[in-house]
């Protein structure tokens, strides 16, 4: 028979307090466990705050992404998308202190390392440190391969911009092998080309850059650099001439920032909607917005916008009111008087039957213009549109000084120089209007018919001479 | 066109975040070598204050500042000073002619001088057109500008309407150049927006601002071809000198761009001058000569227009010289603080890249949004070094800025002062310039020339609403110098356009005859050259604007030159 204790048998008395100790201490290693993990979850950096004025959808969308990183702070996740809602209404300071937890938790994310190199690109905070930034986003994992091309380009240019030019070139060649075509990296490899002294392969490269609307004004700038480097004079002024009819490089896109994008919440204003719609062409929409917002008599600026619109939509009437109440609430307000001397001008050209209203109509857009001047000396269109009204009254030597004048103010505008020769040559002044045509074929194109019809008047023939702006 | 899409894209977006995210300026680091400049303006007796008009209502020309002009006005070869005010043409504000007394200090002398008079003042140009001798004085203000003949002893008349010269836009910088070479100077005038005062702008936080120019449409700049003395006929009276407007039909006339900076030089290699306009958010304008009366626009395709990464900034002020001692001139041009200031260097001659990044310039101490600015030899170690005034467009958090009137201290940054080290890389050497560079203005115009005689270039600053300064050059152990007058004797005047080059132990050094560049400002015309611990000079050669070059024999070091076309040796 044994005498030792067995599991059934009751712990002797020294035995109790040990294992009362065990269970302490692992009791204590749950609970520190615990602890460590909450602390781990709700502890280190705090996110930063809501910054103070914001209005209540932006408040509330940064309270909401804040609660999530206040609710893990092990979540790089939610320190990232915190960013974001920080980054997309203008708040790069409490962003990037975002961003860089979010990289410090999670490293193989390449948003975030991403994300922070702008940041110190943006008002070229530290062209130095986004170097280092944007070659850990390139060593991160990808999610997909439109984001590694985005980082790549972004890194290339960086480095170009840095003059690092071997660094560029060879990140512009690797993205060519992936997408050979990318006006993007033609674009970026044929600058580094060229700033290397290599004009001739430069060309090569960025002739894939001149049909895509994000490139080309770029890329035929910079072929008319390589082409005059190498010795190629005509080239480089065609170029030259292409890229100043060329409008500016639309901004490819980057996945990352439409990230930022996607969590602005804060609802654009009454201008920054009318203007979205204008740059997409639906003019007539704006209507029913600026009408809303010319309701407030404080916001002349809506009224005249209103007035310009229906006046472009050929609705004179409407907008011979709304402008009229803009003048009326602001007398100083120079685009207000000058819109309607010329919307009463063209309402005077429309009325054929009431040779009395027209008449009426050409006297006051003629006297609001001139109000307009009187505002604004150098207005040139207030001094045309003055003349061609004074003309509407059938004064023509009267109107000559008023186009003279828009000439004089606005010199590169071929409407003026037309009026003004038309004028002259009407009234007999052709010794003037001779004196004056070379100067109106610097700026009028050649063909123009109404030139042409001119230089027959003037005894010149319809041929234009060579200095003639084609 | 740019090639940071997304930054871009960031910058757009975040336009509502620059009050927010505004940083607190950078404390100034502790000096670590011997000051460059002291401020002497008390001392010289300089009293001027500039009056940018009442504030509270943004209006935009009070932000684009006034510069000044410093030029001999009464012909005893010492320098003198025009300060001008930004105000309307009834206000008491008058602008000041200060002449220079023979122990330094200034007098004003503007009471019957024919300066004095108020006005919406932006620029100066002097040049003598002329040709009797005597520098002539262009105003650009805006809407329009005015032509005072120097008539001796520090008197001027105006002589706007004889000449002929209009140009009823916003003129900014003008500058005199003798573009056709027939002896007469001509005049180039920069012309900004075509503003109009009715169209209230934001800024950043939601507030009232200032206007930018993206604002409103950029306008034409404008030519003036000097005719000279044009006789009276069919009942007009006779002028001592007329202009024509030749604008369109040379060219110039016929792109628009919100214009600032101007710089003119034969920057091509033809012998012919060439006019840079430093456009404010748009590209650069080169006009480059076609020598027939007419220029093309030849930025873009000699690397001007934009910078490395295909972007226009916003450009203010222009500094041009040679800054690495290559025998070519460089341009300098300051942009907005959250932009870079570009250094454009030119090679092969006529061609300019983008060279900012490698020259050191990014890495200042600080940065600001930058107008005036200057390139010379400050220490005479024989190394061009930069100078550049500073101050905001738009409201920050505003940097101490005692005397200041609170309504412009959102506006103030410090200046800086940037050294060649040698082959046209730079350091910042502001910290160790605390009165030039340790105090905040609304710095805008910035103007050179050796005031006091001892050899050095000394500085003028103008800040909006604050006091005009002059800075003396007090660089201890600066190296030898030389300064050079050059005057064609046919036409009574300095040579506009002659490009000098010196030559000594071995080294060569350019330097271009203008008194125009910077921001809004006239500097003197004399060239000016650092020559290290070279003693003597082993040559100098002019070529002259007509394209004659003339070698002219070695001297002394630490002397100031004048040199006479058709008394050196032709080359």
């Amino acid at each position: 028979m044994s005498t030792g204790p067995t599991e059934s048998q009751p712990a002797s008395p020294t035995a109790r307090p040990r294992r009362r100790r065990l269970l302490l201490l692992a009791l204590a290693a749950v609970a520190v466990g615990v602890a460590g993990g909450w602390w781990l979850r709700t502890g280190g950096p705090a996110p930063p705050a809501v910054p103070e004025g914001v209005g209540a959808d932006v408040g509330a969308a940064i309270s909401a992404a804040r609660g999530e990183v206040v609710a893990d702070r092990t979540s790089a996740a939610a320190w990232g998308r915190l960013g974001l809602v920080f980054t997309a209404h203008g708040f790069d300071d409490r962003a990037a202190d975002c961003y860089r937890e979010a990289h410090r938790l999670d490293p193989t994310d390449d948003r975030w390392a991403y994300m922070l190199g702008l940041y110190n690109l943006h008002d070229g905070r530290d062209p130095a440190a986004a170097v280092g930034q944007l070659e850990a986003a390139l060593a991160c994992r990808h999610r997909t391969t439109a984001r590694e091309g985005a980082i790549r380009l972004r890194l290339a240019e960086l480095y170009l911009a840095e003059r690092r030019l071997g660094d560029a070139e060879r990140l512009f060649r690797e993205h060519l092998e992936r997408d050979p075509l990318d006006p993007r990296c033609r674009l970026g490899l044929g600058v580094t080309l060229l700033h290397a002294g290599r004009p001739a392969e430069a060309v090569e490269s960025l002739k894939g850059a001149t049909a895509s609307p994000l490139t080309a004004r770029q890329a035929t700038t910079t072929l008319a650099a390589a082409a005059r480097l190498i010795g190629d004079q005509d080239g480089a002024a065609r170029y030259e001439q292409q890229a100043a009819r060329l409008p500016e490089d639309l901004a490819p896109p980057d996945p990352f920032a439409a990230d930022a994008a996607a969590a602005r919440v804060d609802r654009q204003d009454g201008y920054e909607q009318v203007a979205a719609l204008e740059q997409a062409g639906r003019l007539r929409e704006t209507v029913p917005l600026l009408t809303r917002m010319a309701e407030d008599p404080a916001d002349v600026r809506a009224a005249v916008t209103l007035g310009q619109t229906l006046s472009l939509l050929g609705e004179l009437d409407a907008a011979e009111r709304y402008l009229r109440a803009a003048c009326a609430r602001d007398p100083a307000h120079v685009r207000a008087a000058l819109l309607l001397g010329t919307v009463l001008f063209d309402l005077a050209r429309k009325e054929t039957a009431d040779g009395d209203r027209r008449t009426r109509l050409y006297r006051e857009s003629a006297d609001t213009c001139r109000r307009a001047v009187e505002l604004k000396p150098d207005l040139a269109m207030a001094h045309f549109c003055r003349g061609k009204a004074t003309q509407g009254l059938g004064d023509l030597p009267a109107a000559i000084p008023h186009f003279r004048r828009a000439v004089e103010c606005r010199p590169e505008v071929p409407q003026f120089h037309l009026g003004l020769l038309q004028a002259l040559a009407d009234s007999g002044l052709t010794e003037e209007a001779a004196a004056r045509l070379p100067a109106a074929e610097r700026v009028i194109p050649a063909d123009h018919p109404e030139l042409i019809l001119v230089r027959k008047r003037l005894g010149g023939g319809g041929k234009p001479d060579s200095q003639s702006k084609s | 066109m740019k090639l940071v899409p997304a930054l871009t894209w960031l910058i757009a977006l975040g336009s509502t975040s620059a009050a927010g995210c505004s940083s607190a300026p950078p404390p100034a680091p502790a000096a670590t070598s011997p000051a460059w400049f002291e401020d002497v303006t008390d001392r010289v007796g300089i009293n001027f204050v500039v009056d940018p008009g009442p504030v509270g209502s943004y209006r935009m020309p009070q932000i684009v500042g006034t510069g000044c002009a410093v030029f001999d006005c009464d012909g005893d070869s010492r320098l003198d000073l025009y300060l001008m005010h930004n105000v309307a043409p009834d206000s008491a504000s008058r602008n000041r002619l200060y002449r220079q007394r023979p122990d330094g200090t200034f007098e004003d002398a503007s009471a019957g001088s024919g300066l004095d008079f108020a006005g919406p003042c932006m620029g100066a140009a002097v040049g003598d057109v002329d040709n009797d001798g005597r520098p002539d004085l262009l105003v650009t203000l805006v809407g329009g500008v005015r032509l005072f003949l120097n008539l001796g002893g520090g008197k001027f008349a105006d002589a706007s309407a004889e000449a002929g010269i209009r140009n009823p836009g916003w003129a900014t910088s003008a500058a005199f150049l003798d573009y056709n070479r027939d002896g007469r100077l001509d005049l180039f005038v920069v012309n900004y927006v075509d503003y109009d005062p009715s169209v209230p702008c934001l800024g950043a936080g939601g507030e009232k601002d200032f206007c930018s120019p993206k604002s409103f449409p950029g306008t034409v700049s404008r030519l003036f071809r000097n005719r000279g003395p044009v006789p009276a006929a069919g009942g007009r009276p006779a002028a001592r000198v007329g202009f024509e407007d030749v604008s369109v039909l040379s060219g110039v006339g016929t792109l628009p761009g919100p214009g600032l900076g101007v710089y003119c030089a034969d920057l091509t290699g033809d012998g012919w001058p060439d006019v840079f306009v430093a456009n404010d958010g748009a590209p650069n304008r080169l006009w480059v000569n076609q020598r027939d009366g007419t220029f093309k626009d030849e930025a873009a395709s000699r690397g001007v227009a934009y910078t490395i990464m295909g972007q226009a900034f916003a450009g203010m002020g222009v500094a041009a010289g040679d800054l690495d001692n290559d025998g070519l001139v460089d341009m300098y041009v300051t942009h907005l603080s959250n932009e870079t200031n570009t250094l454009w260097k030119q090679g092969p001659r006529g061609m300019f890249s983008d060279r900012t990044a490698e020259s050191g310039l990014p890495a200042t101490d600080w940065r600001g949004t930058g107008f005036g600015t200057a390139v010379a030899d400050f220490d005479h170690d024989g190394w061009s070094d930069l100078a550049l005034v500073n101050g905001r467009v738009v409201k920050a958090n505003p940097e101490p800025a005692p005397g200041l009137p609170g309504f412009w201290a959102p506006y103030a940054q410090r200046n800086q002062l940037l050294a060649n080290t040698g082959g046209g890389r730079f350091k910042d050497v502001s910290a160790a310039n605390p009165a030039f560079s340790g105090r905040s203005n609304v710095g805008r115009g910035l103007a050179c020339g050796d005031l006091d005689g001892d050899g050095a270039v000394d500085l003028v600053v103008t800040a909006t609403a604050g006091p005009a300064r002059v800075y003396r050059n007090v660089c201890p152990d600066r190296g030898h110098w030389l300064q050079v007058r050059v005057v064609d004797p046919r036409w009574n005047r300095d040579a506009y356009g002659a490009e000098v080059t010196v030559t000594a132990a071995g080294q060569r050094r350019l330097r271009v005859v203008t008194a125009a560049g910077s921001y809004l400002c006239s500097s003197s015309p004399v060239v000016h050259f650092g020559l290290g611990p070279a003693a003597a000079v082993d040559a100098v050669e002019v070529t002259w604007p007509d394209g004659l070059a003339e070698q002219f024999p070695g001297c002394p070091a630490d002397r100031a030159l004048t040199l006479r076309r058709g008394e050196g040796a032709r080359r």
